[in-house]
């Protein structure tokens, strides 16, 4: 029985006088013997779980991944992830990519030469001796190239070499390129936003996953700077910029300020004409653009009668000031007609009427006194006239000694198409779930009477006025013009202009308002020698119309009764003259 | 000496100290295996999705307006862009191609009564009120459907 079982001795009896110690001294035996072999076994099972378990198993691929992944946490700290920036309909305008980036230890080089020649093959920019002498320094790390595309990353990896080894960094990009470079801004390798949204934003844009949904429409942008180029172009002026509103919402489908800057590769100081915001950080002399403000605001307090006439023949002289008509009429004119053929006489007796206090009210109300609200940082001062004398009502009325933001001035034109209710420019969509439906402001300026009075007035501008060129058939586009003089250093230079229109449209129930401003635009032969809005601005308004209407969807109605229609009682100028 | 007897609860409570030890200790490894297989597809998806931010920005950066402008241009030169008179207020009010229609009526009118059984044995075996092109894609796509009309083809 002791041979058969091993265990048989451990209780086998002992006999004699001193059993009993010894059966005690056994039993001690045992216990350890079974400690031991208790040992024995969890250092057993041990070496299975770490040599079979975890050797093995963690030598299967995505042991490269965890890799991976511990580098780019390392490399959180120092380029952060910014959250993207997207157009209304989810078109990328900002996004970060993670990159690699390339560097090497060369003391893991397996051979330099070899090495060297598949670098050069792959980045054409770096040379064979300079390459070879790095990559035998000795040095453990040695920047070859930062920010790699997928495919050179690929054609690295190919290579094989154990001593290359990649760095991940998040990579702000931005596909659009120069389109929406003024609002969207741009970013350093640090990732700090530096201008537009991408400075205004930038917490969020740090903290959140979720991508900022501007209203812009990169489609009417793309439009909008096109026509906008090619008027620059054309007349063979300095700049630029254009804006396109949601007249209801307040929301800015597109903006532009030309000339403009690739985000992706800012070179430029920030004080380069390229870098600068025309659209909502210049401030300009509107021109007779404003008078739509004074007639609204005369329209607004003292509700005359349209077949009140004003004199228009004599030039105001107050003062070093005297107020001129560009195309006099010498007769006195009804307010159709001094809006249609834009008189300044007419327009400053409107003014007078009005009353300084009652017109700096009015202007306050369109929001045209003060800095406006927007989601981007760079936001212009309007420059109003200090102390506001009676003298600065009349050239006010005009638009001439008075400079607000083409922001300001679309905003303000919008307040009085679109029923008399103050909007609010935006740049941000609200909530994704709820786009388009942005409420409408229950703040009313001015009357819906006295909005749709303006309307058949702005729409009189370009079915018989200065806008003629303008007029896309079916559409009911209204407007305004202005040429204004350009002010350098507190001097008004003569032969140098800025032409603005402002369109708006369908006229019967606005929807979309436009506005062009041309920057020093010089006459050419196509124009007649002339570099008036009206040959400027006008027409790239009607193109840009024109190409947006299809993109919206909105057919042109042609049988809409034309709301100018019972302004022409008022008229009796001879069209054509000009 | 009846110390020494190994109690069966001794025994048992042995027995069951092991089984349990080894059940935990295949739960644990159990449990990293699981873990392990976590982090790969949590890598994978990560990359995945990193692959996808990549081809989104190369999508709408080979979609930018004025590359799309350009090409239109370019290559689609019988084609004039479009101005607010050619829209339309519903898609019916395109007109139907007209040449599919034509080629199924020339066999008929040139062919022998034997044929012309067989043309018109071809058509009733496709019923298609949909339009072209979207017959096209659903069949790609819908194997019960084209499963269906081959049987239903057969038994006809």
């Amino acid at each position: 029985m002791s041979r058969k079982s091993p265990f048989s001795r451990l209780s086998a009896p002992i006999m004699g006088e001193k059993s009993d110690s010894l059966t005690l001294a056994r039993g001690r035996l045992v216990l350890i013997t079974a400690f031991f072999m208790l040992c024995y076994l969890v250092v057993g099972a041990r070496l299975i779980d770490v040599s079979i378990i975890k050797g093995y198993l963690s030598q299967q691929p995505d042991a490269i991944g965890s890799n991976d992944r511990k580098q780019t946490q390392n490399t959180d700290g120092k380029n952060k992830f910014r959250a993207d920036i997207i157009d209304r309909h989810g078109v990328l305008l900002a996004t970060s990519l993670k990159t690699a980036s390339l560097y090497a230890d060369s003391k893991k080089i397996l051979s330099p030469a070899e090495t060297a020649k598949g670098l050069i093959k792959i980045f054409p920019q770096l040379t064979y001796g300079d390459t070879l002498k790095k990559l035998q320094s000795g040095k453990r790390f040695i920047w070859v190239k930062r920010n790699l595309t997928p495919k050179e990353q690929g054609s690295v990896l190919d290579l094989g070499e154990p001593g290359l080894v990649f760095d991940y960094d998040y990579h702000r990009l931005y596909p659009q390129g120069n389109l929406v470079s003024h609002m969207v801004g741009y970013s350093d390798i640090d990732g700090n936003g530096l201008a537009g949204i991408e400075r205004s934003f930038n917490a969020l844009l740090v903290k959140s996953e979720d991508p900022i949904r501007l209203s812009i429409d990169v489609r009417l942008q793309h439009i909008l700077r096109r026509e906008i180029k090619r008027a620059i172009a054309d007349f063979t002026a300095i700049a630029g910029a254009g804006v396109i509103i949601d007249v209801n919402t307040g929301e800015i489908l597109a903006a532009t300020s030309l000339p403009d800057f690739d985000p992706n590769r800012v070179t430029a100081n920030p004080t380069a004409p390229e870098m600068f915001n025309r659209v909502t950080l210049g401030v300009y002399e509107p021109g007779s653009v404003f008078k739509i403000f004074t007639t609204a605001a005369l329209i607004e307090s003292k509700h005359p009668s349209f077949l009140k006439k004003y004199d228009a023949v004599n030039p105001i002289r107050e003062g070093r000031f005297t107020i001129k008509d560009f195309h006099p009429e010498k007769r006195p004119l009804t307010i159709p007609e001094i809006f249609m053929v834009s008189s300044n006489i007419g327009t400053a007796h409107m003014a007078q009427e009005i009353g300084t206090e009652e017109f700096k009210k009015s202007l306050t109300d369109f929001g045209l006194m003060k800095r406006s609200e927007f989601e981007i940082d760079e936001i212009g001062k309007p420059i109003i006239p200090s102390p506001w004398r009676d003298i600065n009502t009349l050239t006010a009325s005009y638009g001439h000694g008075i400079a607000v933001t083409p922001l300001q001035l679309i905003s303000g034109v919008a307040t009085v198409i679109n029923g008399g209710l103050k909007i609010k420019p935006s740049l941000v969509m609200e909530d994704k779930n709820n786009q388009g439906n942005k409420d409408k402001s229950e703040l009313r300026v001015i009357s819906k009477e006295t909005s749709l009075k303006m309307r058949q007035l702005m729409r009189l501008v370009v079915s018989q006025g200065t806008a003629k060129k303008a007029d896309i058939d079916g559409y009911n586009i209204g407007g305004k013009t202005g040429t204004a003089q350009k002010n350098i250093h507190g001097r008004y230079i003569a032969d140098k202009r800025m032409a603005l229109f402002v369109g708006a449209f369908p006229m019967n129930n606005p929807k979309y308002a436009v506005l062009v401003m041309v920057d020093e635009p010089k006459p050419n032969k196509s124009s007649f020698g002339y570099a008036t809005a009206g040959w400027v601005a006008v027409p790239a308004v009607g193109r840009i119309i024109s190409d947006m209407g299809s993109i919206m969807g909105m057919r042109p109605r042609h049988d809409d009764a034309d709301i100018a229609e019972p302004l022409k009682q008022f008229i009796s100028v001879e069209n054509g003259e000009h | 000496m009846k110390r020494f007897k190994i109690k069966l609860s001794t025994l048992l409570s042995f027995a069951l100290a092991i089984a349990l030890g080894t059940a935990l200790f295949s739960v644990s490894q159990q449990v990293q295996i699981l873990e392990r297989e976590q982090r790969g597809l949590l890598e994978q998806i990560e990359s995945k999705q990193e692959a996808m931010r990549v081809l989104n920005a190369e999508w709408d950066y080979l979609n930018r307006p004025d590359r799309i402008e350009e090409l239109a241009l370019r290559y689609l030169d019988k084609m004039q862009s479009v101005v607010p008179d050619n829209l339309i207020k519903n898609a019916n009010a395109v007109p139907e191609p007209q040449i599919l229609k034509m080629e199924d009526e020339i066999p008929i009118l040139v062919s022998t009564d034997y044929e012309l059984k067989k043309t018109e044995k071809k058509l009733s075996a496709q019923p298609d009120p949909r339009s072209i092109q979207d017959k096209q894609d659903l069949d790609l796509y819908d194997f019960n459907r084209v499963l269906k009309k081959t049987t239903e083809g057969e038994s006809e």
